[in-house]
């Protein structure tokens, strides 16, 4: 086992040391990691990407390219194309595998008047996931700090989070609902990872940034050539990560923390309200909302009970429910607590913004609402209707 | 191996006290010897209770400190979970975990005047803190106990209030909105009180239980009388479900008020409190 | 403790919610050894006249008889619990109610003086306290699981009403209002099929519809049509406009919306603007 002092020494080299190998390696890669991981990465599936086991080369979307606008999602097949790693981004990134969707938290029975309980923490095999990219990786450290790094460490992410093994990869083209330059977190992934993948017209640059990401890499160089990254593959990466970073959404260059979190009676809420339906998928695909609810699953003997959790919305009428009373109770205020949450309060409470760009909301909204042409009016420089 | 926040413990009805049709206090103590020996609170914290089948709530312990086997909770039977909760036996058998949330700064008050002021009914939240101030009535200085109703028959602990009123250095003061001819205290609203109480505004401190509409309105009373905002303390009610900053219902600005309260100072929440919608 | 006692009825209805308990399989047997079902007729149990503790009931109210009926139950249940559309508002058939039902007796049977129906057809809250409402069209076994299990524990039932489009995210279930799929979209103008033409999304009734169903249709990819009823704080006009900006035509939607709870006022307060609309239109 290594010192932390030397995993850091190490790591620090290996980020900076990165070979090429070729698009086919990557089999060999999947390989490796299936033999002690569960491994997943993007598959088409249902029309979009989604996460899911993956063994073979051919399950990757070779070819697929995503077209996202407000409201609206395609995937586009070229054929010519040798790219695996087009897509940018399918409604969910990694936060389902970790932060479940559902998840039973303990089941407590009864036996003669007596309670019992029993926690579900499970010993599932460690996962790879492979195909994050720079947005994700930002809302996985956002997800970290939530669950693992307040007061209290939520066991049930933790244990999902340890020994998960992570190859990042960078994106090579932005789609139209991307922002991730403009929230600081994209398009180049530059930490947490274990192997980062630069995907190029012929080949794969790939790095590791951790011993376990080391580890793989060094096991993988037994069994395929890891060649020096040439000049030109060099190039080639710049080229593919400038392109990416063209993207024409941005957020308003304003201090949105404070602008929003004094301008709650803006008569924008109102014209939000007319359009947004309320129905949380927002904060649903949102990779960073971490909101759930907890509910019993009773069996019909009445002697034993199932104790869940289950992602929540701030758009749900029951999150604000006490006793009786709402203390939201109509769509502006629900699409209000959303955002102002992300964009002002988050920064007390985690030091940075939620939003890490990934355009998620914009694309899977129902009603094609744009996050960043909303806050661009409500950040307006001079604003009429300010509270 | 991370213990599990999530997980309640066994905890054992030692008592079902009914104080009014609707309002009970629950007397629990930990299954486990090793666990309730471990247990500690400070007045103002509260406990997720748990019902087996049907679900948790958070309910705040109005005990002494001290008492570390007994830990009392009173309850309005009001919700889903609280009503069955009601139903509670001797000996039977259910769900806690805790202690959660900020506490009454206790330490920080000792030989000031304290105002504990409250609306609606019960007031569980404060109850604990009087409770407190009467055991160890030396440490502090005047206690002035306001408490407004809104109808005179909803006042629970009505012996209790006599008692206290009897105490040395002890002011006692009711309003009912609504009143019966039996009714020997004030009409009107927590906030017409302040004219009949003394106490000096330079040296106190102020405890507020109660809708955030009484609060508020309370808040304004206290600074006009030469209060400042950071000798207010509040404790605040929203949805909560994990208890620990997690599951988000209790947001509130930058707050989680399941940790970060349910107590506050009151210019830590001051810019959001009341706001509709928060 | 005495077993409590459950009775099943059934008014105008097509049977299917009755179903769910005989569809809840093994967990039938475990429920008939918690409480004593003495009136089922499905299941072959009839005894409509005895008091019990809980009366589910299927169907809405159509007939004069069945208003003597339902009174007469509430009278020997202690607590009465709507089961789907029909009983919770009015269903599939309270369609007729926005229609000419005379109209319709005159033109489809040869002999209706026989049919002596109410003009119009109701839920069961229109004439009795209902203590709880469960939705669906059908409903399913695991909303009767979670229902008598929470009555047997002394519980209120849990009435949350969210949306779907939460129930199927947490399912990693596709917007199908979002993801262009290359459905056909048939053009209905005057009850004809006029055109054909590929369109991109589904006219999905999810972000207006309550959860309970597990995101049934959107789980094969199809959109959802509305039959648990309204959710919380529902928005059927921005949803409306949402539809027509992605080319769903006004009386495609007002359809939609009307299919399975016609009798909510907010979807006819909707229905009728889009229709106004409409005429404008053709």
């Amino acid at each position: 086992m290594l010192t932390t002092m030397l995993t850091k020494t190490l790591t620090k080299t290996l980020t900076k040391t990165y070979h090429a190998i070729t698009k086919n390696d990557l089999q060999t890669l999947l390989d490796i990691l299936n033999q002690s991981y569960q491994c997943v990465g993007p598959t088409v599936s249902e029309q979009t990407l989604k996460y899911s086991s993956i063994s073979k080369l051919s399950q990757l979307p070779l070819g697929y390219i995503d077209q996202q606008r407000p409201g609206e999602y395609q995937l586009l097949h070229n054929t010519d194309s040798k790219d695996y790693f087009s897509i940018t981004t399918g409604a969910q990134g990694v936060k389902p595998w970790l932060f479940k969707a559902q998840e039973k938290l303990w089941t407590v029975s009864k036996q003669d008047g007596r309670i019992q309980f029993n926690s579900q923490l499970t010993d599932e095999k460690p996962l790879a996931i492979m195909g994050l990219r720079s947005c994700d990786m930002a809302a996985l450290k956002l997800q970290d700090q939530h669950f693992l790094q307040q007061q209290f460490q939520d066991p049930y992410y933790a244990g999902h989070r340890d020994n998960l093994f992570i190859i990042a990869v960078n994106c090579h083209r932005s789609t139209e609902t991307c922002f991730c330059v403009s929230t600081g977190d994209g398009p180049e992934i530059k930490e947490a990872y274990d192997l980062l993948l630069t995907e190029l017209e012929h080949d794969f640059i790939i790095q590791s940034g951790s011993s376990a990401g080391h580890e793989v890499l060094a096991i993988l160089a037994q069994q395929v050539t890891l060649t020096a990254v040439t000049e030109q593959q060099a190039l080639e990466k710049q080229q593919r990560l400038n392109a990416a970073a063209q993207q024409s959404r941005t957020l308003p260059d304003r201090p949105i923390a404070q602008l929003l979190a004094h301008r709650l009676n803006h008569q924008q809420w109102n014209n939000i309200a007319e359009r947004c339906l309320s129905c949380g998928n927002c904060t649903m695909v949102c990779p960073s909302c971490f909101c759930h609810s907890e509910y019993d699953e009773p069996e019909l003997d009445l002697q034993t009970s199932h104790h869940f959790r289950q992602w929540d919305s701030c758009f749900a009428s029951e999150h604000s429910y006490i006793a009786g009373f709402h203390f939201r109770k109509e769509t502006r205020q629900y699409y209000r607590q959303w955002l102002t949450h992300k964009f002002a309060f988050w920064h007390e409470q985690y030091g940075r913004s939620g939003c890490t760009g990934c355009g998620r909301c914009i694309s899977w909204c129902p009603a094609a609402i744009d996050v960043t042409e909303e806050l661009a009016i409500l950040c307006q420089e001079t604003s009429c209707h300010v509270d | 191996m991370l213990t599990n926040p999530y997980l309640p413990m066994v905890g054992e009805v030692l008592e079902n006290h009914p104080e009014t049709p609707d309002i009970f206090t629950l007397r629990l103590r930990l299954k486990e010897p090793a666990l309730a020996n471990n247990y500690s609170f400070e007045p103002g914290q509260f406990n997720m209770l748990y019902m087996p089948g049907v679900g948790e709530v958070p309910i705040s312990i109005v005990s002494d400190p001290d008492d570390k086997h007994i830990i009392d909770h009173t309850i309005r039977a009001v919700g889903r979970v609280t009503r069955v909760l009601q139903k509670l036996k001797v000996g039977d058998e259910t769900g806690i975990r805790g202690p959660y949330g900020s506490s009454w700064p206790m330490a920080q008050i000792k030989k000031k005047d304290v105002l504990i002021i409250t609306g609606g009914l019960g007031c569980a939240p404060v109850v604990s803190v009087i409770n407190y101030i009467v055991k160890r009535r030396a440490d502090f200085g005047r206690l002035v106990i306001m408490q407004g109703v809104k109808h005179s028959n909803d006042l629970i602990w009505k012996d209790q209030y006599q008692q206290w009123a009897a105490l040395e250095n002890t002011q006692v003061a009711l309003a009912a909105n609504q009143t019966t001819p039996a009714w020997n205290w004030s009409s009107g609203y927590v906030t017409d009180l302040f004219d009949e109480v003394c106490f000096d505004s330079a040296n106190s401190i102020a405890m507020l239980c109660g809708p955030e509409i009484m609060m508020s309105a309370t808040i304004r009373e206290l600074l006009q009388r030469g209060m400042t905002e950071a000798q207010i303390w509040l404790t605040m009610e929203r949805n909560m479900q994990c208890a620990i900053g997690h599951c988000g219902h209790c947001q509130h600005g930058s707050q989680f008020v399941c940790k970060d309260g349910p107590v506050f100072n009151y210019p830590v929440v001051r810019e959001w409190f009341f706001r509709e919608g928060f | 403790m005495d077993k409590p006692k459950i009775a099943i009825h059934k008014f105008a209805s097509c049977d299917g919610c009755q179903l769910a308990f005989l569809n809840m399989g093994p967990e039938l047997l475990e429920l008939a050894a918690m409480v004593n079902i003495v009136h089922f007729v499905e299941a072959g149990m009839v005894a409509p006249q005895e008091e019990v503790d809980i009366a589910f009931i299927e169907g809405s109210i159509s007939t004069e008889e069945d208003i003597e009926r339902i009174k007469f139950i509430r009278k020997i249940s202690r607590q009465v619990i709507s089961l789907g559309a029909c009983a919770s508002s009015g269903g599939l058939q309270a369609l007729r109610n926005l229609a000419d039902g005379e109209q319709w007796l005159t033109e489809l049977y040869p002999e209706p003086q026989y049919i002596q129906s109410l003009k119009n057809t109701h839920p069961l809250k229109k004439y009795i306290k209902v203590d709880f409402e469960v939705w669906g069209c059908p409903v399913n076994a695991g909303q009767i699981k979670q229902l008598i299990s929470s009555l047997l524990l002394g519980a209120k039932p849990q009435q949350t009403r969210d949306r779907l489009c939460l129930e199927c995210k947490r399912q990693q279930r596709v917007c199908t209002l979002v993801v262009k799929n290359r459905v056909v979209k048939h053009l209905v103008v005057k009850h004809l099929v006029v055109k054909q033409q590929e369109t991109g999304q589904q006219a999905c009734l999810g972000p207006i519809t309550a959860a309970g169903c597990g995101a049934l249709c959107p789980s094969v990819g199809r959109a959802c049509y509305g039959c648990y009823g309204l959710a919380d704080n529902p928005e059927p006009h921005a949803l409306s406009m949402r539809l027509e900006g992605l080319g769903f035509i006004g009386r495609e939607i007002a359809q939609k919306l009307l299919m399975i709870h016609s009798y909510e006022e907010s979807l006819q307060k909707e229905a009728q603007q889009l229709s106004t609309k409409q005429r404008d239109i053709l």
